[in-house]
């Protein structure tokens, strides 16, 4: 079987009718998942300059 | 502990579990026992994804690891926010889409029932030894400091998890978590504001921070290429991101927090809850660490944290040696806390060169001290060879006991058992549900229909999987060097469950019959490799590096396997 196919082998019904409405995000400010994980990605290079800078304030 | 700080303990601690039993006693839906309420939202899976994880040796030993080597172990979490952002995008739809229980029930879809059985079995091969072990962890700790029976300690954290666990499933499990956490945040920050306030007078945030940092505590960031580092940002970008993907995307007890829910949003923002929060919490208990060892320059400090292991030998036959390397070392204490108030002194006032004699100054007596605190140690295995002489787990909770209020007492030792009760309650849900769903209904396809027998079923497993954790516990302390001895074990099995994952999820051309012998090859080679490694020099690296080779060579054995059976024109992809 295929990982493209909707139906598992336990035959259960798929959840994929919920999962296709929720292609928006619903999150203000944010149209994509993509803008979502690009945020993600950009706050974790935030944190790593901070920690650099916090890093040489007390070195 | 006084009276009080047992009601804080005892009433958080029964009642979260009580509560979560009783809120979920009816569950009786396969779904809602395996996966959770269909109505569960991001904060809860994000909440639960967090204290699956976080056991209660993170908040024991992470503060004492800022303590002893700085801030640096922070790196090590720098590959999750990309494995997160890698599961969300790949791994969740797909698992989401087939409407799976467990992530190995994907490995059925995608290839054929022998290399689900393979995923299943390494899973529970590896989290079943594992298992006593976070209850052992945690618990020898506790009772040293706290005086209490070892074997009551393990019994009482089991039957407690066991309880709710087996009552509510998924459900319950999500449920207690979220207050657990609650609970650990709420003590976490209660520490480090009672430790701020416990510094000497005139030694604010800041200052200590200077302190902490003139000492090399507060290097959060090392960008150099060193191999010869063990925690560097590029070993925490490519080592971190390839254990948390296995972690995150492959490990049950992971998958099954994020993979229910009421929508694919839910689990998605979840799991970016934690990609976003992780290194900050992190930074934070590593900070408490740091400001710990603050504030014991200030204090008479111990030559050795495990005071219970030190005094039995300081009061036996040999006393006298230890005795006399205690003196040494709080002459040596008081003289360096005398450097560090002259460094503080001129920090300010006086010309570089006044600034530098005294920061120099203040670092020797530092190497002298730690000179000395080796010295220690080495007495203590001198006289007893089986002596655990890391003692950086003991600092955080010796401080908890000795510099905070009654009432804190009862909240922080409270945080321990939350962390301990959250990690076990999560591993214990996801061994019940893989053994019921990829081995015990495997073998029974008819029983897939009866709903209520199949949660049944999911109890039994799971409560038979909590006492195998209690009885290995108990036992555990009979093996050396334990703990890293299950990291070993962990590192043989992750690197091959994750190149089987990679395989279905990216190599669409191999089917079941390559990727199964691909791995058990590759699984073989790293046994092999495991146990010749004293004979032969060459094999005997980091067992990190298990992972890195599991996982390599199961992709390209797999892929040179289908390519050998497309060459015999045999039918390798699982139809």
């Amino acid at each position: 079987m295929s990982d493209t196919n909707t139906q598992s082998s336990s035959g259960r019904v798929p959840e994929n009718e919920q999962d296709r409405i929720d292609e928006d995000p619903q999150v203000p400010g944010f149209r994509s998942w993509r803008g979502v994980y690009i945020f993600v990605l950009a706050f974790f290079v935030a944190v790593v300059v901070l920690l650099t800078l916090f890093s040489r304030h007390y070195a | 502990m006084n009276t009080f700080d047992w009601i804080v303990l005892l009433g958080t601690m029964i009642g979260i579990a009580a509560y979560g039993a009783w809120h979920t006693r009816h569950t009786n839906h396969l779904d809602t026992y395996l996966k959770g309420s269909k109505t569960t939202r991001w904060g809860t899976i994000g909440i639960s994804v967090m204290a699956t994880q976080a056991s209660a040796i993170t908040f024991l030993s992470i503060p004492g690891q800022g303590f002893e080597s700085g801030i640096g172990f922070v790196q090590n979490y720098f590959g999750l926010p990309l494995a997160m952002i890698i599961v969300c995008a790949v791994f969740l739809p797909i698992y989401r889409k087939l409407g799976v229980y467990t992530a190995y029930e994907y490995l059925g879809s995608r290839f054929d029932a022998k290399t689900r059985l393979l995923g299943a079995g390494l899973f529970l091969l590896q989290r079943g030894v594992a298992a006593g072990v976070t209850i052992y962890a945690p618990a020898i700790i506790l009772a040293t400091v706290l005086g209490w029976r070892l074997d009551m300690t393990v019994v009482g954290i089991g039957v407690l998890v066991i309880v709710y666990t087996v009552t509510g499933g998924s459900e319950a499990v999500s449920l207690t978590q979220k207050f657990q956490m609650g609970i650990i945040f709420v003590g976490m920050v209660t520490a480090f504001i009672l430790l701020i306030f416990r510094l000497p007078e005139g030694l604010g945030f800041n200052e200590a921070a200077h302190v902490a940092g003139a000492m090399g505590k507060l290097q959060a960031v090392d960008y150099s290429f060193d191999p010869e580092k063990r925690y560097t940002l590029w070993s925490g970008l490519f080592g971190g991101l390839f254990l948390s993907l296995s972690y995150f995307g492959t490990d049950q007890s992971q998958v099954q927090r994020y993979i229910g829910g009421a929508a694919l949003r839910e689990g998605r923002l979840g799991l970016m809850f934690n990609a976003v929060m992780k290194v900050p919490m992190q930074f934070f208990i590593l900070l408490i660490g740091a400001l710990l060892f603050v504030f014991y320059q200030f204090q008479p400090a111990p030559v050795f944290y495990n005071r219970v292991e030190w005094q039995r030998h300081a009061n036996g036959p040999n006393g006298a040696e230890f005795r006399a390397i205690e003196e040494r070392h709080a002459q040596l204490h008081a003289a360096k806390q005398e450097t560090i108030r002259a460094w503080l002194e001129v920090r300010h006032h006086s010309d570089a060169a006044v600034q530098l004699a005294a920061r120099e100054a203040m670092q020797a007596a530092e190497a002298e001290t730690q000179a000395i605190r080796k010295e220690a140690k080495d007495l203590l295995l001198k006289h007893d060879p089986r002596a655990k002489v890391k003692d950086s787990d003991y600092i955080f909770i010796g401080f908890i006991l000795e510099q905070m209020p009654h009432g804190a007492i009862g909240l922080l030792v409270a945080v321990m058992f939350s962390a301990a009760l959250s990690s076990k309650a999560g591993e214990l849900n996801a061994l019940g549900t893989t053994t019921t769903i990829d081995l015990w209904r495997q073998f029974r396809p008819l029983a897939a229909h009866d709903e209520r027998r199949n949660v049944r079923v999911a109890k039994w497993w799971t409560a038979i999987w909590g006492l195998v954790a209690i009885a290995f516990a108990l036992y555990a302390g009979l093996a050396e060097n334990l703990i890293e001895a299950i990291n070993i074990i962990g590192s043989i099995f992750y690197g091959v469950v994750l190149g089987i994952f990679l395989v279905a999820f990216f190599i669409k051309r191999v089917g079941g019959t390559a990727v199964f012998w691909g791995a058990v090859v590759s699984q073989t080679a790293i046994f092999v490799i495991y146990f010749l490694r004293l004979r032969f020099p060459v094999l005997d690296f980091s067992y990190l590096w298990y992972n890195v080779i599991g996982c390599a060579g199961c992709v390209v054995l797999a892929v040179l396997i289908q390519l050998m059976i497309n060459l015999g024109g045999g039918k390798g992809r699982t139809a």
